[in-house]
């Protein structure tokens, strides 16, 4: 009798504090999940207007992650989960990651990173992955790691950054490249010293076209002097580009944006983007630089016909 | 020799000398200016070849718009390369699909890339006449001979990444949105058709 008590207890005590044994996620759910929550990004980024800003269809994403994706990423039950899964789920948390720069959807990426790792199966392409979602976040000494651990991978070269005295990163902020000392530093941007901030990318053809219209027209010349002209947050920091780009135009010197969440009013990062300021907030946008220009947006905005 | 022709000479010397100095200058400049126009003129005549042959790819591909997509799709060949990608993996990259007035303007290649060697993605491009882009697929599987030949980038050609990337017409981890920006969007490529 005592021997079956034991037993009994044995039981109870165990199913109280042993490990829950979460169910294993049926492989296809995860792929239809990963499916899912793509066709919402998809479509996301389908429903932006020319007006509208991108930030709403960001906010969705990551209301779609969680709702999607986010339950299977559990430390307690990713060790059951297949190997093909598990780089579906770290697909699935990269890309809404670099939509959102939503740092728990960062976190769950780095639980699946860290178990492909203890598995022995993470691939150079999880760390590439891994490296871009720490430049993206600012956390380069971190990406800086990842490069140096694996030596024999195809990583990019993270350049440097100095931070200037009295960084703050929680207020505007760029990344400035310096030829001379071969780095980025950086630095505090005082939105009140700018009318015109102007998010473009040297890669972009639209942002390209806008220069190269706005280089032939003292009145656009005229509307864009004295503007900062920024690149938006993602995880590619080349300075190739950027000195380049400098380099060929001196009118136009472009800068990286630290953090995008810290610019107030700065919903909209699509390329290119001409934001006019007053007294240092956000007054009005102008989005996009379609084939015909948007000349007459941007002169009229400034009042000029 | 009088002291009068001595200074004669000299003085004729010294003039040589100038003009041929300045020669030297001038052909040196010449040289240089040449080099630069050479190198922007290369730049041209790439980025020339580089825009007629797209146009070439273009004209021959079996997919320019949604429409064509959805005709092909309804009559899918045997042999069609798609068919190389599981269901899920060309479901997710099919409706990832942005067609432009010139053909496609922005695709994800997360599945191309995790599913398809870098000729079998070539191949999938190619309907679309974008298989140029393939070569921006950092971490495309490289098997096979024509598997590194579909990866050799423009950039590779001596002197034209340095000269400037910005040359390259595709813009990797962005998408093409259809106000006339782009925006960045990891795994997509914003082609030259947006």
């Amino acid at each position: 009798m005592k021997f079956l008590a034991l037993i009994f207890a044995f039981l109870c005590i165990s199913s109280l504090c042993g490990p829950v044994q979460a169910s294993t996620p049926n492989g296809s759910e995860i792929n239809s999940a990963y499916t899912l929550l793509r066709q919402k990004i998809d479509q996301s980024f389908a429903n932006a207007s020319s007006d509208a800003s991108s930030g709403p269809a960001r906010v969705q994403i990551a209301d779609y992650y969680f709702r999607f994706i986010h339950k299977y990423q559990q430390e307690s039950n990713i060790k059951s989960i297949s190997a093909s899964d598990l780089d579906l789920l770290r697909r699935a948390a990269i890309e809404a990651y670099v939509d959102t720069n939503n740092r728990k959807i960062l976190d769950d990426f780095l639980i699946d990173i860290r178990e492909l790792d203890r598995r022995g199966i993470a691939s150079e392409r999880a760390y590439q992955d891994e490296v871009y979602a720490f430049v993206q976040a600012r956390m380069f000494e971190n990406a800086q790691g990842i490069v140096a651990a694996h030596p024999k991978a195809v990583l990019p070269p993270i350049p440097k950054v100095s931070i200037t005295n009295g960084f703050n990163p929680d207020a505007p902020a760029i990344l400035s490249w310096n030829k001379d000392a071969n780095k980025f530093v950086a630095q505090n941007v005082n939105l009140k010293d700018y009318k015109l901030i102007i998010v473009g990318h040297p890669l972009c053809h639209f942002t390209q076209r806008a220069v190269v219209d706005i280089s032939e027209d003292d009145k656009l010349m005229s509307v864009t002097q004295g503007a900062l002209w920024i690149l938006p947050q993602d995880g590619n920091l080349d300075p190739s580009i950027i000195s380049d780009w400098n380099t060929h135009h001196p009118n136009q010197i472009m800068s990286v944006v630290y953090l995008a969440a810290k610019w107030p009013g700065f919903n909209n990062w699509g390329t290119p983007t001409f934001y006019f300021l007053k007294d240092g907030k956000v007054d009005r946008s102008i989005v996009g630089w379609p084939s015909g220009g948007n000349a007459k947006a941007l002169l009229s905005a400034r009042g000029i016909r | 020799m009088t002291k009068l022709k001595v200074k004669a000479l000299l003085a004729v010397g010294f003039a040589f000398s100038v003009v041929g100095a300045s020669s030297y200058a001038a052909s040196t400049q010449t040289v240089s200016n040449t080099t630069q126009q050479s190198s922007s003129g290369f730049q041209q005549e790439l980025l020339s070849r580089n825009k007629l042959e797209r146009e070439r790819d273009y004209a021959a591909a079996p997919i320019k718009s949604q429409a064509d997509l959805i005709w092909y799709v309804g009559r899918m060949p045997a042999n069609s390369p798609l068919k190389q990608l599981s269901g899920q993996g060309r479901a997710r990259f099919l409706n990832s699909l942005m067609f432009g007035d010139h053909g496609l303007a922005s695709f994800s290649y997360a599945d191309l890339r995790a599913e398809l060697t870098a000729s079998q993605i070539y191949r999938v491009l190619s309907l679309f006449g974008v298989q140029r882009s393939t070569s921006l697929i950092k971490g495309a599987l490289v098997i096979t001979p024509e598997d590194k030949a579909v990866m050799a980038v423009p950039d590779n050609v001596p002197g034209l990444k340095s000269a400037s990337p910005s040359l390259l017409p595709d813009h990797e981890s962005y998408r093409c949105l259809s106000r006339g920006t782009c925006e960045s969007a990891y795994t997509y490529i914003c082609t030259s058709n947006c």
